[in-house]
């Protein structure tokens, strides 16, 4: 296990921009979250060895922060946002919908490995809630017809 | 010094003195959980909060430093209220099995629960519940009593130098654990189970053995290496229970090492001596201590008159007290009139390759080496040491050992020059290779059962109090000397270990400060020169 040719860079880049390599450890995590699709114990080993910290200390680190995949995610990460606004705005029942249409429960992946179904805290899109993110972008004002469509475009 | 006021009274203390140990120096004792003097403050458990006047928020005392003119309150009834709640909340998961925990009796948020009063749990959800997990071999760990204070990942990083736990998770749910379930290797981890202040880390070896109230604590030294820790021997029904350091800041702080806390079993085994043994045609059969005595002394007195006294030799031991050879030097050269004196060999180790802090283990497997060198263990002028004497042995010169303490049988040579002398006498504790081959074994008492002092690597001299009876019939090496002595025309009359420590004071220069006052309390480090 080890980072590609671009990832090191990235790393290499990251790291100039701390005094302290150990204050790199979170966009490190990133990175290797990036590169390797979750953080297995086998890529905390990697990190932790990488970046000179006691393993334990990298663990407790990844498993503080719930944007931290520690299980196999599927290609698309759907993170449906459970708080307030969303809630009183009926974000429940487009959960439900969710797992109705995907046939698996929150925390789990399909069995194609495409979807994975999260809920997460505020995703700060209480102005446009409810609210939920895949991977790296955002959908908001969302219904069940929106869903569909936005599901529809994942390949 | 910044002066403040504590509960109505004032004092100074040095800058950056934090408001918990300033009020220590007053006698007021702040409750505190993850706050440990040897440790670096965290301010975790929230426990220690105090009320600084002029200051909206209570203040943790473990982690505020003092300031000029600060006024601090810590029984109001703020600091109280918060401090109930604070402990309810620390509760909330913890279960309540004091009645089968190993902690109870020592059990830090036992105490205050009890100081505060509170008899009831608001907290009516279900308890978190995890499976008992194993740190490595030496400990067991209950997530459920775990407050999270974190002493252990604090020890393990800060004293240990190997970081081998970490807190795992967030919020209600954090744990702490090891990494993949990596056992805890470091060779200091058993303080984790003195400084975790529940019974969340508590001893395989202990547990369930006895509720703590029902030990004695003995106050002696560490007999595994050199380094002389400071040790409560902690007994009940005459059996050694637990081992714990004893404060020293001059030797060990407030740790010792696994070996020497969990590697007090040969005290109690079954195979220890129990009575005297002499060879009657080729065998070794129990017999008593008048009868075996007289043996001793007719077969060594026997050689004396037909060799010489220079055909007797004598090997002392670092595992004895300096008073046990002080006692056996004097026996050879005072009465026996022999220089044929030298120290059993002693095994040395060092783990190069150890990756954490080592900073108690000395190579020197023995606690005494030192001691018995300045003791006179050592060859007197143009007499043999260790290995002369063995040579001379096979050689048909050397005809009587008298051995105590130690096994040169397992040394090449040694056997087959043991096996040619004609009176072989060996006081242990066990019936080693060496006393296998004697003519009398007399049993010895270990140094849990007797009196007298160590003197540590670096020359402090320390003293051991007894703790249990010997087991069966042994008795202290320095007795069986003398009564030995007594035999052979000497005159060793002393009563105690003490009168042999105040007869080594008057005769060793190096020793002449050595009191027993002074070695029961830090010990005394001899001088040098």
């Amino acid at each position: 296990m080890e980072f590609s040719k671009e990832t090191r860079k990235k790393f290499e880049q990251v790291l100039q921009r701390y005094p302290r390599k150990e204050a790199a450890l979170l966009p490190t995590l990133y990175l290797a979250q990036e590169e390797f699709g979750y953080l297995s114990a086998e890529v905390v080993q990697y990190v932790a060895e990488l970046m000179e910290i006691p393993a334990p200390r990298v663990y407790g680190v990844a498993t503080f922060y719930t944007m931290f995949n520690k299980e196999p995610v599927g290609r698309y990460h759907i993170q449906v946002c459970s708080n307030v606004s969303c809630a009183l705005r009926g974000v429940e029942q487009l959960v439900e919908y969710l797992k109705e249409k995907l046939k698996i429960n929150v925390g789990e992946t399909t069995p194609d490995k495409k979807f994975t179904l999260s809920t997460v805290e505020c995703l700060g899109f209480c102005d446009n809630s409810p609210a939920m993110q895949i991977n790296d972008d955002y959908y908001s004002d969302l219904t069940r017809d929106k869903i569909d469509e936005i599901l529809e475009k994942l390949k | 010094m910044p002066k403040l006021v504590i509960d109505g009274r004032e004092i100074s203390v040095p800058e950056g003195t934090t408001i918990l140990r300033a009020a220590e120096r007053l006698g007021i004792e702040i409750p505190h959980l993850c706050y440990h003097p040897k440790l670096p403050p965290v301010g975790l458990c929230r426990l220690c909060l105090v009320e600084v006047e002029k200051n909206p928020k209570l203040q943790a005392s473990c982690s505020t430093p003092v300031a000029e003119g600060m006024v601090i309150h810590t029984e109001s009834e703020r600091v109280l209220k918060a401090r109930r709640g604070v402990l309810e909340f620390l509760m909330l998961n913890h279960p309540p099995d004091c009645t089968i925990c190993d902690k109870a009796g020592e059990c830090k948020p036992q105490e205050y629960v009890f100081q505060c009063g509170i008899a009831e749990s608001r907290f009516i959800e279900t308890k978190r519940v995890n499976p008992p997990q194993d740190f490595g071999d030496k400990l067991v760990f209950r997530v459920d009593r775990c407050i999270l204070c974190q002493r252990c990942v604090q020890f393990c990083r800060e004293i240990a130098g190997m970081e081998e736990l970490g807190v795992f998770n967030r919020g209600g749910r954090s744990v702490i654990g090891t990494f993949r379930g990596k056992p805890v290797e470091n060779k200091y981890s058993g303080n984790m189970i003195d400084i975790c202040p529940t019974g969340a880390i508590t001893s395989r070896d202990f547990r369930f053995k006895s509720r703590v109230w029902n030990l004695t604590m003995v106050p002696s030294i560490c007999p595994r290496c050199s380094n002389g820790c400071n040790i409560f021997i902690e007994f009940k029904d005459n059996k050694i229970l637990r081992i714990r350091p004893r404060d020293n800041e001059q030797v060990n702080q407030c740790w010792i090492c696994d070996e020497g806390r969990f590697g007090h079993h040969f005290v109690n085994s079954l195979d220890r001596l129990t009575t005297p043994l002499i060879k009657n045609g080729g065998k070794l059969s129990p017999t008593s201590w008048e009868e075996a005595l007289g043996r001793a002394a007719e077969g060594l007195g026997r050689v004396i008159a037909n060799y010489g006294a220079e055909s007797l030799g004598g090997i002392g031991s670092a595992w004895c007290t300096n008073e046990d050879d002080y006692v056996f030097q004097k026996f050879l050269r005072e009465v026996v009139r022999t220089g044929n004196i030298d120290l059993g060999k002693i095994r040395e180790e060092k783990d190069e390759s150890y990756p954490g802090n080592d900073f108690l283990i000395q190579p020197e497997k023995a606690p005494n080496r030192r001691g018995a060198e300045e003791m006179g263990i050592s060859p007197g002028e143009d007499c043999r040491d260790r290995e002369g004497m063995f040579k001379e042995a096979a050689g048909g010169k050397i005809k009587a050992f008298l051995i105590i303490g130690s096994n040169p049988a397992k040394e090449t040579g040694a056997r087959e020059a043991l096996a040619k002398v004609e009176f072989l006498v060996v006081q242990d504790l066990f019936l080693t290779d060496t006393a296998k081959q004697a003519d009398v074994v007399l049993p010895a008492a270990s140094y849990a059962e007797k009196e007298g002092s160590f003197t540590n690597f670096r020359g402090r001299v320390q003293w051991l109090n007894r703790a249990l009876r010997p087991r069966g019939e042994a008795r202290p090496d320095w007795k069986i000397i003398c009564e030995l002595a007594n035999r052979m025309g000497g005159d060793f009359s002393y009563p105690g270990a003490q009168e042999i420590l105040k007869e080594i004071a008057e005769k060793i220069p190096a020793y002449r400060e050595v009191s027993l006052e002074k070695l029961r309390a830090d010990g005394i480090l001899i001088s040098t020169k």
